[in-house]
C-alpha cells in the first residue's frame, strides 16, 4: 500500500466537512437513478429494445453500488447517511446537486436528447482536471477531492480517528447482491480508496479519457465500457470494440435502437397535476408512497441495520412494476403517459 | 390507433364493459397495456355490431353508479346468461385474467359467425405476464415480474399492488 | 485431412458431460462434446428465447421453453397417455409398451435437463447403498455413503448448493453424515411462509407405520440455487470466499434466487444452477480451447474393436444437411446423453452384451400428489417449488414392506395437480359462473388456500422395465427411438397407499379439506388393495446401465467404466443400482467428478 502523504491544497478539512461531502455524495448518485429510470421503463417489453434496456439497466444497477459504496465510506468514517427526508429527492427538471449547474436533468422517456443528456451526466474527466469539492464539473472531481479529504484527516488524525464506524454496519455481499458488482467494505483507507475508484472507473472509466474501460475486470469480472460510453453505444446503435479508443466511434457489432417502440411518457410528471382523489393522482400517490418508503428502508440499511436491505431490494422490484404500469396509462395529455413522478410522501399523509 | 372520436369512444365502452366484468378499475386494465390490443382481438372475432349490442345490453347499468346487486343481477340477466353476449363476456374475462383467447363454442360460432382469429393461445408473453389472476391472488406470473429473494417468507398479501 | 484425435470424446452437453470436460481441461485434457441438440443457451439472447417461448406455452410443463427440434427429438409429458394393453403408444418420441406409462422427460439441448431441473441437492442416504442386505429389496451398491462422502462435497460446490447443516436431518444418519465443520457454499434458502405453518403445525407429530413409529419433521431442502454466500466457506479451488455463479452472459444477474417461481421449467435469472454454467466455465474459462463443443451432431452409434473390445470413434450426423455419417476420434469415450439415450447407443452399437443387464431397471420415482385446501390463506406462487419437506419415511424399518418415500411441500399451490390458477380461473368463470369483484375475491380466497404435498416414491429396479430398440421405430435422421416396457411392483403401491394414510392424517391435523381425487381415466392410474392412486413422472430417469462389482450382472464398474470396453465410461444415472429417494442429480454429479478422476489415471 502506498504511504499515506498530505495532500497539497485539500478543499474538505474536517470530519464535519467530510460527512458533508459523502452525504452529497449519497445525493448525486441517487440524482441520477430516478431518470435512468424513467429511460428504462419506458422501453417497451417487445423485445426490440433488449440491447439499450440491458446496457441502462446494467448503468442503473452500478448507479445503485455507488450509492451504496458512498454509504459504505460515510459509515466507515462514523457518519449516518440521511436518506429519508424530503430534500434528499430533487424536483425534476434540476441541475445535478452542487455542480457547476451547466444542465438540468428531466425524468423522461427513453430518447436520443434523454441519452445525451445522460453523457452529459457521466461525462468523464479530462487529464487536467483538478479535485473539485464545490461546483465541480464531472462527478469524477468531486470524488477526488473526498479522496484528497480522507488523506487529509488520515495524515492530520490519524486513521483511528478517522474510520470509528462500526464494522457490521457495513454493507456487504450478504444482503447486497446483484446490483452491477461486488459490495466492498469499508474498514480503512485503503478499502475507502478501493470504493471510490471503483464509483470512479465505473462511471467514466479505467483511466478517464483514455480508456473506454472500466476497472472491473481488475476485481475478476467480466469487461465492460464505463457508463458514457454504453450511453454512446445506444446513442450510435453499436458496442465498442476491444481496441477502440475514447475519442472515436464504436467499431464492434451493431444493434437496433428502435426509438419509437417506446411509452410515451410525459416529462417531468407532477402528482400536483392531478386533483387528489382523482384516479390516476392515487396511482401516482400510491407509487409515491413506496418510493419513499424504499428511501425509509434504504436509510435504515444503511445506519446499521444491513438485512432491511433484503425487504429494500424487494421493494424495488414492486415499485419497478408500478412504474410500467404508469408508463402505460393515458395521461390524458396529448398523447403522452403519466410516468412515475418519484416525489417524497411518507405513509402518513 | 384511434384516430376518431367514435373509435375512442368506443374503445372506452370496451374498457368500462371489461372493468365490470373483471372487477378491476378501468386504470388498472390501462395499465397492463393490453388494452387497446385486446380491444382490436375482440373486435376483429366478434365484429363490430355485436360488440356495440353487448356494450348496450349493459348501457343502462353503466350509466349511472348502482347498488352493487342490483348491477349484479342485471349483467347476469341481460349479458351473461344470454346466448349471444354470455360466451363471448366469459371469453372476455379469461382473456384479461390469463392472457388467453378462449374460442368460442361451437354452436355460438354457427349462428353468429366465425373468424380466424377465433382459436386458443396466449395472446403473447407479455398477455401473460399482464394476467389479471395474479393480481387476484397477490402472487406473480410465475417465470416473471420476480418479487425479489426471500420475499416468500413473508405471510401472503392482501393485494400486491 | 487427418482425423483429430482427442483424449476424450463425451456425448452430450448436458450436467455429467460438463462436469467432466471442466475437470479433464483442468488437467490439461483435449476434449470434444458432441451435442444432438441446439447451440441455443450459450448465448444470452437464445436463453431470452427460451423464456420468451415459455411464456406464450398454454400449458407449461418441463420441456415447454424447449422447442421439439426433429432431429434430435425428446419425449414430452403433454404426449404421456393410458396404454392399451398390446398396443405401444407412439404418440410421442418414446414407444411405450406399458403396461404403466413411463412420464418422466429429459432435454435434449445444450445444458441438458438441467435446464428444467428443480434444483433439489439432496444426498443419498447410507442404507439407500445397500438395499438388499439391509432390506432385502432391489441390490447393492459396489460403492459406500462413505466412498461417495467426498465427491458429494466437491458437487455441492461445483452445482453452488445453498443449505445449512445444523438445519438438517434424515433417518438413519448421525453426525458423521456431514462430518464435523463441514459447511454448504451458501446458506439455506429461506423457508416459505407455508413451510413455516407446517413446522409449527406439525411438531411434534408422530405417524404409526404398523408398529413403526415414525417422527414427523419439516426440514429445509438443499438446493442448487444462489443463496446468500456463507462466508465461512473457503472455495478450494480459489481459496477465496466462495462467489454465486450468475447467469450466462450476465455478470450481475441470477446472484440471487429472486422467487420466479418457475425453477421448472426455466428460471429466467439462472439463479438456479444449469449445466450452461459449467460449459460456460470449460469452454471460456482458463484453459480456453482444450473444451470443443460442436451442437447438432446427432450420435448414432459407436464404433468397436473387435479385437479388444475398445471402441474406435463415435459415429454421428450433422444437421441441417446431408446426414453424412461423420467420425470423431478420442483416446477415451464418454457416453453422458441420460440414462434412455446412453442405452439406445449402447444397444445401436451392440455394445455391452456380457451381463444382459444393459437397458434394464429403468427406474424413476413414481410422483404421487394430494392436495387440500387450508383454512386460511398460505401465500402459495412465490419463492421456488419446494424449500422443504419431510425427510421422515426416507429410511426406515419399513422399507421391508415398502417403498420409502420423500415428501415434497409444495410451495406453488395446486399448480401441479389441477393446473392452478389457470384451471381456477376456467372453472369460476365457466362453471361457477362468477365474474367482477366476486370473481377475483373467490380467486383470492381459495387458490392462496391451495396445499399440497408430493411424494417420491422409491422405486426397486427390476429387468423387466427396461428400454430397448426396434428398427421398426426410428426418427426423422434414422436413430432408434426409445422403446419403453415399464411397470410398478407391489413394493412401489404399497408406498403410495402409506403416503396416502400419512397424508390423509395430516390434512386432518391441519383442519385442512382434501380434495385429492384420482381418476380412472389418468394416464397413470393404479389401483392397490382396493384404493386407486394417480402417479405423475418426476423427471429422474435412473437404472439401465446399473454399476456393479461384477461383469456378468452389471454394465459398468464403480467408476462407471464400462465391464467390456476399457476406453469407454457411461456416466449419469443410468449408473445407479438403486435410486433411494434423493433426487439424483447430486448423486450423478457425484459420480461424475468420480469418473474424471479414473479418466484421467486411465489416460496417463
Amino acid at each position: 500500500m502506498k504511504k499515506v502523504e498530505s495532500p497539497k491544497d485539500p478543499q474538505i478539512t474536517t470530519l464535519e466537512s467530510l460527512y458533508k461531502h459523502l452525504q452529497l455524495a449519497i445525493e448525486v448518485e441517487h440524482f441520477t437513478i430516478p431518470p435512468y429510470l424513467c429511460a428504462l421503463y419506458s422501453i417497451k417489453d417487445d423485445g426490440r429494445n433488449r440491447v439499450a434496456a440491458e446496457l441502462i439497466q446494467s448503468v442503473v444497477m452500478e448507479e445503485m453500488l455507488h450509492m451504496t459504496l458512498a454509504s459504505n465510506i460515510l459509515l466507515a468514517v462514523g457518519g449516518r447517511p440521511d436518506l429519508h427526508h424530503s430534500n434528499f429527492i430533487p424536483t425534476y427538471p434540476e441541475h445535478m446537486p452542487h455542480s457547476d449547474k451547466k444542465f438540468k436533468v428531466s425524468l423522461e422517456k427513453f430518447s436520443k436528447s434523454a441519452i445525451k443528456t445522460f453523457m452529459k451526466i457521466e461525462k468523464p474527466e479530462t487529464s487536467k482536471a483538478k479535485p473539485e469539492a464545490h461546483k465541480y464539473h464531472t462527478i469524477a472531481q468531486f470524488y477526488d477531492a473526498v479522496l484528497e479529504g480522507l488523506e487529509y484527516l488520515c495524515f492530520t488524525l490519524g486513521p483511528d480517528k478517522v474510520f470509528t464506524g462500526k464494522k457490521h454496519h457495513q454493507i456487504t455481499n450478504k444482503y447486497y447482491y446483484g446490483g452491477g458488482g461486488r459490495v466492498i467494505p469499508v474498514i480503512d483507507l485503503k478499502s475507502a480508496m478501493h470504493a471510490v475508484e471503483e464509483i470512479k472507473e465505473q462511471g467514466e472509466g479505467h483511466i478517464a479519457g483514455k480508456s473506454i474501460y472500466d476497472g472491473d475486470h481488475k476485481y475478476g469480472q467480466p469487461r465492460e465500457v464505463a457508463h458514457y460510453y454504453r450511453f454512446n453505444e445506444i446513442l450510435e446503435g453499436q458496442f465498442y470494440a476491444p481496441r477502440d479508443k475514447p475519442k472515436k466511434k464504436p467499431s464492434g457489432e451493431t444493434f437496433k435502437v428502435h426509438w419509437n417502440s417506446v411509452y410515451r411518457m410525459r416529462k417531468n410528471p407532477k402528482a400536483g397535476d392531478y386533483d387528489p382523489g382523482s384516479p390516476i393522482r392515487e396511482k401516482m400517490d400510491e407509487f409515491n408512497r413506496s418510493y419513499t418508503k424504499l428511501l425509509a428502508l434504504l436509510d435504515k440499511s444503511f445506519s446499521g441495520h444491513p438485512s432491511a436491505l433484503l425487504e429494500a431490494v424487494q421493494l424495488m422490484y414492486s415499485l419497478k412494476y408500478k412504474a410500467v404500469a404508469l408508463m402505460k396509462i393515458p395521461s390524458g395529455k396529448g398523447n403522452t403517459t403519466v410516468g412515475p413522478s418519484f416525489e417524497f410522501l411518507p405513509e402518513s399523509t | 390507433m384511434l384516430v376518431t372520436k367514435m373509435d375512442k369512444e368506443k374503445f372506452d365502452n370496451f374498457l368500462l364493459l371489461s372493468s365490470k366484468l373483471t372487477g378491476f378499475p378501468k386504470l388498472d386494465l390501462l395499465g397492463t397495456g393490453l388494452a387497446l390490443d385486446y380491444y382490436d382481438l375482440v373486435k376483429s372475432i366478434i365484429g363490430d355490431t355485436i360488440l356495440d349490442q353487448l356494450y348496450n345490453a349493459g348501457i343502462e347499468i353503466f350509466s349511472k353508479d348502482h347498488e352493487v346487486t342490483l348491477e349484479e343481477e342485471y349483467i347476469r340477466d341481460k349479458i351473461l346468461s344470454d346466448s349471444k353476449f354470455g360466451p363471448v363476456a366469459r371469453s372476455m374475462i379469461k382473456l384479461w385474467y390469463l392472457g388467453q383467447w378462449d374460442p368460442l363454442p361451437a354452436g355460438w360460432r354457427a349462428e353468429f359467425g366465425s373468424h380466424t382469429e377465433d382459436t386458443g393461445r396466449i395472446i403473447s408473453s407479455e398477455s401473460y405476464q399482464e394476467g389479471l389472476v395474479w393480481v387476484a391472488i397477490a402472487a406473480h406470473p410465475m417465470g416473471a415480474k420476480q418479487p425479489g429473494f426471500g420475499s416468500w417468507t413473508q405471510p401472503p398479501q392482501k393485494d400486491l399492488r | 485431412m487427418k482425423t483429430k484425435v482427442y483424449d476424450v470424446v463425451i456425448v452430450g452437453a448436458g450436467i455429467s458431460g460438463a462436469l467432466v470436460a471442466d475437470q479433464l481441461k483442468r488437467k490439461g485434457r483435449s476434449v470434444l462434446i458432441l451435442e444432438a441438440g441446439l447451440d441455443e443457451g450459450l448465448k444470452p439472447s437464445s436463453y431470452q428465447d427460451y423464456l420468451e417461448h415459455f411464456y406464450t406455452q398454454e400449458v407449461k410443463v418441463p420441456n415447454s421453453p424447449y422447442p421439439n427440434n426433429p432431429n434430435a427429438p425428446q419425449s414430452n409429458v403433454l404426449d404421456i397417455q393410458k396404454i392399451e394393453p398390446g398396443k405401444p403408444d407412439v404418440s410421442g418420441y418414446y414407444v411405450q409398451y406399458g403396461p404403466l406409462p413411463f412420464s418422466s422427460t429429459n432435454t435434449r439441448a445444450v445444458g441438458g435437463t438441467t435446464l428444467h431441473w428443480l434444483g433439489i441437492c439432496l444426498r443419498m442416504l447410507p442404507n439407500d447403498f445397500r438395499m438388499r442386505s439391509k432390506y432385502g429389496y432391489g441390490v447393492d451398491w459396489p460403492l459406500k455413503y462413505k466412498d461417495l462422502k467426498s465427491y458429494y462435497e466437491q458437487a455441492e460446490l461445483e452445482i453452488g448448493v445453498s443449505a445449512d447443516v445444523e438445519d438438517l436431518w434424515y433417518p438413519g444418519t448421525n453426525a458423521s453424515f456431514f462430518g464435523k465443520g463441514y459447511r454448504f457454499p451458501m446458506h439455506k434458502i429461506p423457508p416459505s411462509y407455508l413451510d413455516q405453518v407446517l413446522t409449527r403445525r406439525l411438531k411434534g407429530m408422530i405417524y404409526y407405520d404398523q408398529q413403526d413409529e415414525v417422527k414427523i419433521d419439516v426440514v429445509s431442502i438443499p438446493q442448487g440455487r444462489n443463496s446468500i454466500p456463507n462466508k465461512h466457506y473457503i472455495d478450494p479451488r480459489t481459496n477465496k470466499p466462495y462467489q454465486p455463479v450468475s447467469a450466462v452472459g450476465h455478470p450481475h444477474m441470477g446472484e440471487r434466487c429472486e422467487g420466479n417461481s418457475s425453477c421448472i421449467p426455466i428460471c429466467p435469472v439462472q439463479a438456479k444452477y444449469n449445466a450452461l454454467k459449467t460449459l460456460d466455465k470449460a469452454v471460456n474459462g482458463k484453459g480456453k480451447g482444450r473444451v470443443e463443443v460442436r451442437t447438432q451432431c446427432v450420435v448414432s452409434r459407436l464404433e468397436i474393436d473387435s479385437d479388444n473390445g475398445k471402441i474406435k470413434g463415435v459415429i454421428y450426423q450433422h444437421y441441417p444437411g446431408s446426414h453424412k455419417e461423420r467420425t470423431a476420434v478420442g483416446k477415451c469415450y464418454v457416453l453422458a446423453a441420460s440414462a434412455i439415450e446412453n442405452a439406445k447407443l449402447m444397444l445401436a452399437s451392440g455394445a455391452a452384451k456380457t451381463s444382459g443387464q444393459l437397458g434394464c431397471n429403468l427406474m424413476d420415482h413414481p410422483y404421487l400428489l394430494t392436495w387440500a385446501l387450508m383454512p386460511d390463506p398460505v401465500g402459495p406462487f412465490r419463492g421456488p417449488f419446494s424449500t422443504s419437506g419431510i425427510p421422515s419415511f426416507r429410511d426406515g424399518p419399513f422399507r421391508k414392506r415398502h417403498s420409502a418415500f420423500r415428501t415434497d411441500i409444495g410451495n406453488w399451490g395446486w399448480n401441479f395437480p389441477t393446473g392452478a390458477p389457470f384451471s381456477d380461473v376456467q372453472l369460476m368463470v365457466d362453471q361457477h359462473n362468477l365474474f367482477g369483484k366476486e370473481l377475483r375475491n373467490q380467486l383470492y380466497n381459495s387458490v392462496q388456500k391451495q396445499f399440497r404435498f408430493g411424494f417420491l416414491i422409491e422405486q426397486i429396479p427390476q429387468t423387466s422395465n427396461r428400454v430397448t430398440i426396434d428398427p421398426n421405430h426410428v426418427d426423422a435422421m434414422g436413430n432408434y427411438r426409445p422403446v419403453i416396457y415399464y411397470n410398478l411392483s407391489e413394493y412401489e403401491l404399497a408406498g403410495f397407499a402409506t403416503a396416502k394414510s400419512f397424508s390423509d392424517q395430516v390434512f386432518q391435523r391441519l383442519g385442512a379439506a382434501q380434495f385429492t381425487s384420482y381418476a380412472p381415466s389418468d394416464p397413470g392410474f393404479v389401483q392397490y388393495e382396493g384404493m386407486g392412486y394417480s402417479f405423475h413422472g418426476s423427471g429422474h430417469i435412473v437404472g439401465t446401465h446399473r454399476m456393479g462389482n461384477h461383469a456378468h450382472d452389471s454394465v459398468v464398474s464403480k467408476t462407471q467404466k464400462c465391464w467390456d470396453h476399457q476406453n469407454l465410461y457411461l456416466v449419469g444415472c443410468g449408473s445407479m443400482p438403486t435410486i433411494g429417494t434423493s433426487n439424483p442429480t447430486l448423486t450423478m454429479a457425484a459420480l461424475a467428478l468420480q469418473a474424471s478422476e479414473s479418466i484421467i489415471n486411465d489416460l496417463r
